[in-house]
């Protein structure tokens, strides 16, 4: 790819890259896991991502020119990046053949023409992708503080990548929170028979946590498992019965209605944390002008972005929590 | 070396020479450094800016944009930092682009459209000026002088006399009936070069909540679903008054590779314009220019310009 104007830099931080599908399997209530294998210079770019940051991924091929439908990108985020395909797949025996460098998972509901192309990818094909794009989550400065990542449904892939980071850079006192519509979200990342009888009680249930030392409280909307009710909900009881945690840094992927009640909850406790926006994208890299939220700001910002409005994709998609306007 | 294996792809807009004939298209390639990453913006014909307006401008509340068949609904608003901020944050940045620089210019009235044409008028480097007139997202997006021919000729005729030896580039609406009469307006009041053409409107509905997607309702499509309509307009302000006045056009709608822009050359652009394939694939820009190098090496063209309004 181009180099930027003036100077050359020895390792472009982001890219146009081609990535192989190295597997794809079903994991439960519509969701994927798609994990990409890239080699050489895309790979060295890709393994500096941070949790948060995301891949914008063309779900058509892209160098058959009477081919224009879907016609953008999908942004993806980064549900884990490791040079060790096991630590991505703990449960398949093997890696497949022919895939060496560094392993990238995204995980991505079926919901539309775009994921639907994703979904017949096998294991092989070429995948275009930018990336990595946009800002990730902040690292607390002591790695004794305790963090709680609180995520719903497709929000919490971009939770299971910072739990590692968080992980590798020496955290021990992390716990997540994980909330979906059903008992079948968890059915393939879930060790469902080693739930506590209180959900409220924390446990190594959740494998893509779990790998990164985390325990994790469950919640279904539905009330088929784990706390029965909303994952905020879940919280925010936890919270009053565990005082240790009340000093707690946050962090949140998922549905704008729990983002908000996740804000509401920190700000009545007083917590600070930052929140992984999703929004409708076009392109991913501040071009369009698509994918704005409201944030408290005064006049145009020292980095030119105009008015009360950053984008999810260059300015975001991290956010400090107290800073999004919601309504 | 074979005399056909380096075809000279420059062209002329005005005095302006673009060392090839592929820019960017204004609104989808930000203020170039957003695009750094992605494609070696050295080898561009040239850069066309984002709108930039007299006072910074938020834009439209979102949903801002939409995915439709082979193409795309924006109504983004003319989000823009605003005179002052360009000047002080992008120009120096622009500065950096070893190719043609061209702001695109958006105002309410006409002492705006002045006000802001007159700021840049001879900034480094800024080597022309292309007004929009042809926002169809905001009501004062400038729409109204696209499509009144007395208007547009009163608009152009204003800044090509705040802005005397600028390169002015006039970039048409196709929301009107006909369009050769736009065309020939800002041909006669002043205009240098003529692009076409801006977005069409439209819109899409929700059908479950039986609300607009767009946050304003209605947008304006772009993307490969619009070229041929684009494509047709093209050829008929080149024979109908391009051609006539020897004033290049500067074509876009939907191009997304080389055999598109190869169209709109041959349907009498000078240049061509990429926008909307660039949100997808900055790289295409770089893939048009080497495609339009191989068909004039198939076809044993020694020029570019050779092939400019050729349709037989």
């Amino acid at each position: 790819m181009g180099n930027s104007i003036g100077q050359t830099p020895k390792m472009p931080r982001r890219g146009e890259f081609t990535a192989r599908v190295a597997d794809q399997i079903h994991l439960g209530d519509g969701n994927n896991s798609l994990l990409l294998a890239l080699a050489g210079q895309p790979a060295d770019c890709l393994a500096q991502a941070k949790a948060g940051q995301f891949i914008q991924v063309a779900c058509r091929d892209l160098n058959d020119f009477r081919q224009t439908d879907p016609l953008l990108r999908r942004p993806f985020s980064i549900a884990g990046i490791s040079k060790n395909y096991q630590q991505l797949r703990p449960h398949s025996d093997a890696k497949p053949a022919g895939f060496e460098g560094l392993f990238l998972e995204i995980i991505y509901r079926v919901l539309g023409p775009g994921t639907a192309w994703l979904s017949r990818q096998k294991a092989g094909d070429s995948i275009n992708l930018l990336g990595p794009l946009g800002n990730g989550f902040s690292l607390p400065g002591d790695p004794n503080e305790k963090v709680i990542l609180i995520g719903g449904g497709v929000g919490l892939p971009p939770l299971y990548f910072l739990a590692d980071q968080l992980s590798q850079a020496g955290f021990t006192n992390l716990l997540g929170f994980a909330g979906a519509r059903t008992k079948s979200h968890f059915e393939t990342a879930a060790n469902l028979a080693k739930l506590p009888s209180d959900p409220l009680i924390p446990a190594a249930v959740l494998e893509p946590f779990a790998r990164s030392k985390t325990d994790a409280i469950l919640a279904t909307e539905d009330r088929s498992i784990g706390f029965p009710g909303s994952i905020v909900q879940a919280l925010e009881m936890f919270l009053q019965k565990r005082s240790d945690w009340n000093q707690a840094r946050i962090y949140t992927c998922g549905p704008k209605g729990m983002l908000k009640a996740v804000a509401d909850l920190a700000r009545r406790h007083n917590l600070a944390g930052q929140v992984c926006m999703e929004n409708y994208m076009s392109c991913g890299i501040g071009l369009c002008q698509s994918c704005v939220v409201a944030v408290k700001t005064a006049a145009a910002e020292p980095d030119g972005t105009a008015g009360k409005y950053k984008l999810v994709c260059s300015n975001g998609p991290v956010f400090d929590m107290e800073k999004i306007i919601w309504d | 070396m074979e005399p056909f294996n380096q075809p000279d792809l420059s062209v002329h807009l005005g005095k302006v020479q673009l060392a090839n004939p592929v820019l960017t298209a204004s609104g989808t390639c930000g203020y170039s450094m957003e695009l750094r990453d992605f494609v070696d913006l050295t080898r561009l014909g040239g850069f066309i800016t984002k709108s930039i307006t007299l006072e910074p401008r938020p834009g439209n509340p979102p949903q801002r944009t939409c995915e439709t068949h082979s193409g795309m609904l924006n109504a983004i608003g003319l989000a823009n930092v605003g005179l002052e901020l360009f000047c002080e944050e992008k120009i120096p940045l622009l500065q950096r682009l070893p190719v043609p620089v061209f702001v695109n210019v958006a105002g309410k009235t006409i002492e705006e459209y002045v006000a802001v044409a007159s700021r840049l008028y001879g900034l480094e480097p800024v080597r022309g000026l292309e007004l929009n007139v042809s926002c169809p997202n905001v009501r004062e997006g400038g729409m109204t002088f696209g499509k009144d021919p007395r208007l547009l000729a009163e608009l152009v005729r204003a800044v090509r006399k705040a802005c005397p030896d600028t390169l002015l580039i006039v970039k048409l609406t196709p929301n009107v009936t006909d369009i050769t009469l736009l065309a020939r307006a800002a041909v006669d009041a002043g205009a240098d070069v003529l692009s076409l053409v801006n977005t069409f409107t439209g819109m899409a509905i929700d059908i479950e909540t039986r609300k607009p997607v767009l946050g304003n309702r209605v947008g304006g499509l772009s993307g490969p679903a619009i070229k041929p309509i684009a494509l047709y307009l093209v050829h008929q302000v080149y024979q109908a008054v391009a051609k006539p006045a020897g004033i290049p056009l500067i074509g876009l709608g939907g191009i997304t590779c080389s055999h598109d822009a190869l169209e709109f050359i041959l349907a009498g652009a000078t240049a061509v314009s990429v926008g909307t394939a660039v949100l997808v694939r900055p790289s295409c820009l770089v893939q048009i220019i080497d495609g339009i190098q191989t068909y004039l090496i198939r076809y044993r063209c020694k020029k570019v310009t050779e092939i400019i309004g050729s349709l037989q």
